[in-house]
């Protein structure tokens, strides 16, 4: 780990935070700036509003997540004294070399006992762990409420189609609602939500009848994924039922009907990959309305295989404040255990624990070649996965670049061999993450053997599949045109 | 293949879902929607697939229809996924590149700052001002320029300045991004466009600036035609716009005139000030010879004949004499300084000219005052000349003595002018003709306030500009610290809500901190100061930065007061103290200011409370607390 300004930052429970972290280190309220001499520890004295300076500290003993110490009582973790105390670090303050104090020294030795505990017991002889006794009545109540509340959804799919979506409105939109509710009640949150986006997604023809053709298309598609969960989701959990089967499984259904994937029911079944290296080569944020949350959703490279995979931090409104917030990654990083959610296309993964470093000139100069060979190729596996009711109508790519131009006002990606695909901003990622317009304002102009990556959709609009970029990728560097 | 009959049924299924599938056997288009979709699906299995899903929604009882629509419509889908174009046909034109350049900034650095700059509400000119402090280069980033040029239109007029002096600071490498999608025709976003490439391309913008200025409206039209105006090559085209242009935009090309040269211009101005003397007001900042001839004729002219007529002046013509006197700024042409030595012999009568309700109005003083702002505006030459000239006529006069002192600086050597006009400084009380001499030694005063040393160079220089001939004779501050009368009678307010004379502050000006015995002589006189009561945070401020203490005479200064002093006034006081001087010392100062009464009344209870608790922390070593922390003691 190297302290970078970025590092910080990602440390902060939130912008604001560090921002005050800022503020302190800058106007000076930190005081007698003590270092531990073989530069694992830095403490120092912080003037706060109470009549005695809070003591703060940060152990740099594991390097990638540093224990913060503070005795103010915020309970924001790490505090903006901790923050600080980084950004003097950071900004070359002096700092004494001095013994550890005694209260810190024991706190550490703490850590390391539970720390060493922890190693032993992974180390140790494999211990047969003991089975999870699965409370079986109750699971299989579970199963039994979930296909009652497959027949209610299929009862509220059927009742809408009757009436027709054009008269989701009124006093109908409200009994749509509170029934999209009782499928909470169901143990069918996926189900759920999808009835709260076909509801949003009429009322949008309601307030912009301009939209009506891309709201009810994309209404129907909604339905129709939903049927499929709805379909398949019966044959699943009847199959499940009648053999007693109550564990995960590795079927994209179990999200899809609500279910909430554990890193440790991830690693039962298997889906995991050790010693990945992952390069992020894009990240954005949207708010999803359905489900009042933001999400904050980044887009990875695996450096070694090219696979390109995605990390979902959800921040529901509610619990903002107790969900740390995500950012842009820079550089290479290494996971000892990457955990993969089952399904196809754009996979979700997350870790544990990471270390990040720079990339090595050798490794981003590689990183282009991992591109799809041709377009050609990319588009026949985006044409694959997306057919797929279940699957979202994009998939993310690397695909190689021949030439960017433009062909009138449309944005063209030409690969080597000469093939084309139109370059446009997915209508239905709103303005916030339209970036199409950034590639005529790119500082220089694209070096050979670059790779374009973004996100190849179906537009219905001409019936044609395009690329929303979101990153050029080369031999020196990644141009991200959003974050 | 022709699939516009897939894309027919796919219509039609849509509009039934929207329209309700109980209507599903009423529509006739669907109908034959299916039917154009029989020959695919004799070509092919999966029409035929689709086909039969159709035949069977058709047929299907009313409560299976929604069920079979959805099948059918995934699978239509399916296939027109499948099917999707990727061909595009064209000559395909190359992408060109942008201004700025790319910064790897991660999201929640950049996306409060694009934030900011793009949307509206309170709390962005602090975003983008701390942005700047921390990460200037992010505004070169290609993500976040084109924002900020874009922001020179934002509706909040003090963010639209901010961002054009952002663009300024960060040089030529903006103007690419500040010329594309420039508009001519544009508002106030592309008039500043302009207004900022010509600050930072100078009159390498001129070939651009012609370039927009056929297609240039209103705002835009003005901005371009001001901006011709700062370069010495465009005199025909701004006499061509000042016969053309009407409004804002012939103010543009007068004020761009008046910076300019050559014949045809002194004719342009001759006529335009004949037809309009209020045009006067575009050459106040031409220091032209022939600007300078032409308004001290006119104003010769204006004057004689004012004087000729005997006449009350309406408010309106002595507004625009003022005008014409603002003209006379810093401009010395020969016609000019006959002009002043004509306003000099014909003084008495323009001091008593009157007014509208036959009031005094004063132009004789304003004229004199004039003077001197002019003479500290040209700098050395001519005027200083003039000035002596004028001194020499008038010894017996204060009128012209702050001038000649100036004029003296910037002229003649430190030891002349120490000679010449020290002696108005006296240092004795005089038994007679006190008053009388006590003006001569207020108008050295005001000539020596006039000068400042550079604290970086060690030059000093005349208003902050024009360097003086020699560095100042140090005699003048020991004169200044034994003078008779150590006030001018002005007094500047400054920060803790004290005042500051105008005498001490001239004196700190003119001080050389290294010279050793003057500074003593000025701690000396600054103690002096604080002992009689004067402001203790400003005196004991410019103690400390002349390496002195005012130990000793806080605790007199203290019982003069009562009820005034500010306890977290006196804390900062202490933590500059802690700065500069021996902890005995502060402990010894803070000793001495702990005299209750001379508190606000609101701060006495905590005086008497945390104050010993204050000197005790300073007594062991410890930083002086804040007043928060203070009052936390409380």
């Amino acid at each position: 780990m190297e302290l970078t300004e970025q590092f910080i930052l990602l440390q902060a429970p939130n912008p604001a935070a560090a921002e005050n972290g800022r503020k302190l280190s800058k106007k000076g309220s930190f005081s007698a700036h003590r270092r531990a001499a073989d530069d694992t520890l830095y403490w120092a004295e912080c003037a706060g509003s109470g009549k005695n300076p809070y003591r703060v500290s940060i152990d740099f003993t594991n390097r990638d997540t540093p224990t913060c110490r503070c005795s103010c009582p915020s309970r924001q973790f790490p505090c903006k004294h901790a923050l600080g105390l980084m950004f003097e670090i950071l900004g070359a303050k002096p700092f004494e070399t001095a013994d550890i104090p005694q209260d810190i020294a024991e706190k550490r030795a703490k850590q390391a006992a539970r720390t060493a505990k922890k190693e032993a017991a992974a180390d140790g002889p494999e211990k047969p762990a003991a089975p999870k006794k699965p409370n079986a009545a109750a699971r299989k109540k579970k199963l039994a409420k979930q296909l009652e509340g497959l027949d209610m959804a299929e009862k509220m799919v059927d009742d809408l189609l009757t009436s027709g979506l054009g008269t989701l409105a009124g006093s109908s939109a409200q009994t749509f609602d509170k029934l999209a509710k009782d499928l909470g009640g169901c143990y069918l949150t996926g189900p759920q939500t999808a009835f709260t986006r076909i509801a949003l997604t009429v009322r949008r023809v309601q307030k912009d009848p301009a939209q009506a053709d891309a709201a009810y298309a994309e209404a129907l598609r909604l339905l129709v994924a939903l049927r499929s969960t709805i379909k398949k989701g019966r044959a699943f959990l009847s199959e499940r039922l009648e053999a007693g089967n109550f564990s995960a499984e590795d079927s994209a259904l179990f999200e899809a009907l609500g279910g909430v994937w554990k890193l440790e029911d991830l690693k039962a079944i298997g889906s995991f990959k050790e010693n990945a290296r992952l390069v992020q080569l894009s990240f954005d944020v949207s708010f999803d309305e359905a489900k009042k949350e933001y999400v904050e959703r980044g887009w990875w490279m695996d450096a070694d295989t090219g696979e390109l995979w995605q990390t979902l931090n959800l921040r529901p409104v509610k619990a903002l404040k107790y969900v740390k917030g995500d950012d842009s990654r820079f550089g290479l990083l290494e996971v000892p255990a990457l955990y993969i959610y089952p399904g196809e296309g754009d996979r979700r993964v997350r870790w544990d624990s990471a270390s990040a470093r720079s990339l090595t000139a050798q490794e981003q100069a590689a990183l282009p070649a991992l591109a799809q060979p041709d377009l050609a190729a990319a588009v026949k596996l985006v044409k694959g996965k997306i057919k797929n009711t279940l699957a979202p109508k994009f998939l993310a790519v690397l695909a190689p670049i021949g030439r960017l131009g433009k062909i009138g006002e449309e944005f063209v990606l030409e690969d080597p061999k000469e093939a084309r695909i139109l370059l446009r901003s997915r209508p239905e990622d709103g303005a916030d993450h339209a970036c199409v317009e950034r590639l005529s304002m790119l500082p220089k102009e694209i070096p050979a053997e670059s790779a374009l990556f973004g996100l190849m959709f179906y537009d219905g609009r001409d019936r044609a599949l395009c690329l929303h970029p979101y990153s050029v990728v080369t031999r020196s560097e990644i141009i991200r045109l959003q974050y | 293949m022709n699939l516009q009959p897939l894309y027919d049924v796919k219509e039609r299924l849509e509009y039934a879902a929207i329209a309700g599938v109980s209507l599903l056997g009423e529509d006739f288009r669907l109908q034959r929607a299916v039917e154009g979709l029989k020959p695919l699906a004799a070509a092919s299995p999966v029409f035929a697939k689709i086909d039969a899903g159709l035949t069977k929604l058709l047929a299907a009882p009313p409560e299976q229809r929604p069920g079979l629509l959805l099948d059918v419509l995934a699978l239509v889908d399916a296939v027109a996924y499948t099917q999707a174009k990727t061909e595009v046909e064209g000559e395909l034109e190359p992408l060109p590149t942008g201004g700025g350049r790319y910064y790897p900034i991660s999201y929640g650095q950049i996306q409060p700052l694009l934030t900011a700059l793009t949307t509206t509400g309170g709390g962005r000119m602090e975003t983008i001002k701390s942005a700047w402090e921390n990460h200037p280069e992010f505004f070169e980033d290609y993500r976040v320029l084109p924002a900020v040029v874009a922001g020179l239109g934002d509706s909040y007029g003090e963010i639209a300045e901010l961002n054009a002096k952002l663009l300024q600071r960060l040089g030529p490498s903006v103007v690419p991004t500040l010329k594309k999608g420039f508009d001519p025709a544009g508002k106030k976003e592309m008039a500043r466009r302009v207004e900022v490439v010509a600050v930072i391309e100078g009159e390498n913008a001129a070939p651009w600036l012609r370039e927009v200025l056929p297609q240039a409206k209103k705002d835009v039209r003005a901005a371009v035609i001001t901006a011709l105006g700062g370069d010495s090559g465009n005199a025909g085209l701004l006499l061509d716009l000042a016969k053309a242009e009407r409004g804002k935009n012939r103010e543009a090309a007068l004020a761009g005139l008046a910076l300019q040269d050559g014949e045809a211009v002194r004719d342009f101005w001759e006529a335009e000030l004949e037809k309009n003397g209020d045009s006067i007001r575009f050459l106040g900042d031409s220091r032209t010879d022939w600007a300078s001839d032409l308004v001290a004729r006119r104003l010769w002219d204006r004057m004689e004949e004012i004087l000729a007529r005997k006449e009350s002046l309406s408010n309106p013509a002595v507004i625009e004499l003022r005008q014409w006197f603002s003209a006379t700024l810093g401009k010395s042409s020969p016609s000019m300084l006959d002009f002043w030595r004509w306003t000099d012999a014909r003084l008495a009568d323009i001091d008593h000219l009157r007014g509208e309700k036959e009031q005094r109005i004063g132009f004789g003083t304003e004229l004199t005052a004039l003077l001197l702002e002019s003479l500290c505006l040209a700098g050395p030459g001519p005027l200083c000349a003039l000035c002596l000239e004028l001194w020499e006529k008038h010894r017996n006069q204060t009128r012209y003595l702050s001038h000649a002192v100036v004029a003296a600086l910037m002229t003649r050597s430190a030891a002349e002018v120490y000679d010449t006009f020290s002696p108005y400084v006296l240092t004795i009380k005089p038994l007679l003709g006190g008053e009388q001499k006590k003006a001569f030694h207020n108008a050295v005063l005001k000539g020596l306030g006039r000068l400042t040393r550079d604290e970086t160079t060690g030059v000093y220089r005349v208003d902050g500009t024009w360097p003086a001939a020699q560095p100042l004779d140090g005699r003048w501050v020991k004169r200044l610290t034994h003078a008779v009368w150590k006030t001018t009678g002005q007094r500047t307010s400054t920060g803790y809500g004290g005042n500051i004379e105008e005498y001490d502050k001239i004196l700190m000006c003119l001080l050389d901190p290294s010279d050793e015995e003057n500074r003593r002589l000025v701690v000396a006189h600054l103690r002096e100061q604080v002992a009689a009561g004067c402001c203790m945070y400003n005196y004991c401020r410019d103690i400390f930065r002349l390496g002195g203490d005012p130990v000793g005479v806080l605790g007199p200064a203290m019982q003069k007061h009562s009820n005034t002093i500010y306890l977290s006034h006196v804390l900062d006081l202490l933590a500059q103290a802690q700065e500069r001087l021996p902890p005995a010392q502060v402990v010894q100062m803070a000793k001495e200011l702990f005299v209750v009464k001379a508190y606000q009344p609101g701060n006495q209870g905590l005086v008497r409370k945390a104050y010993p608790h204050i000197i005790a922390a300073l007594e062991a070593g410890k930083a002086v607390p804040s007043f928060e922390t203070v009052r936390n003691m409380g």
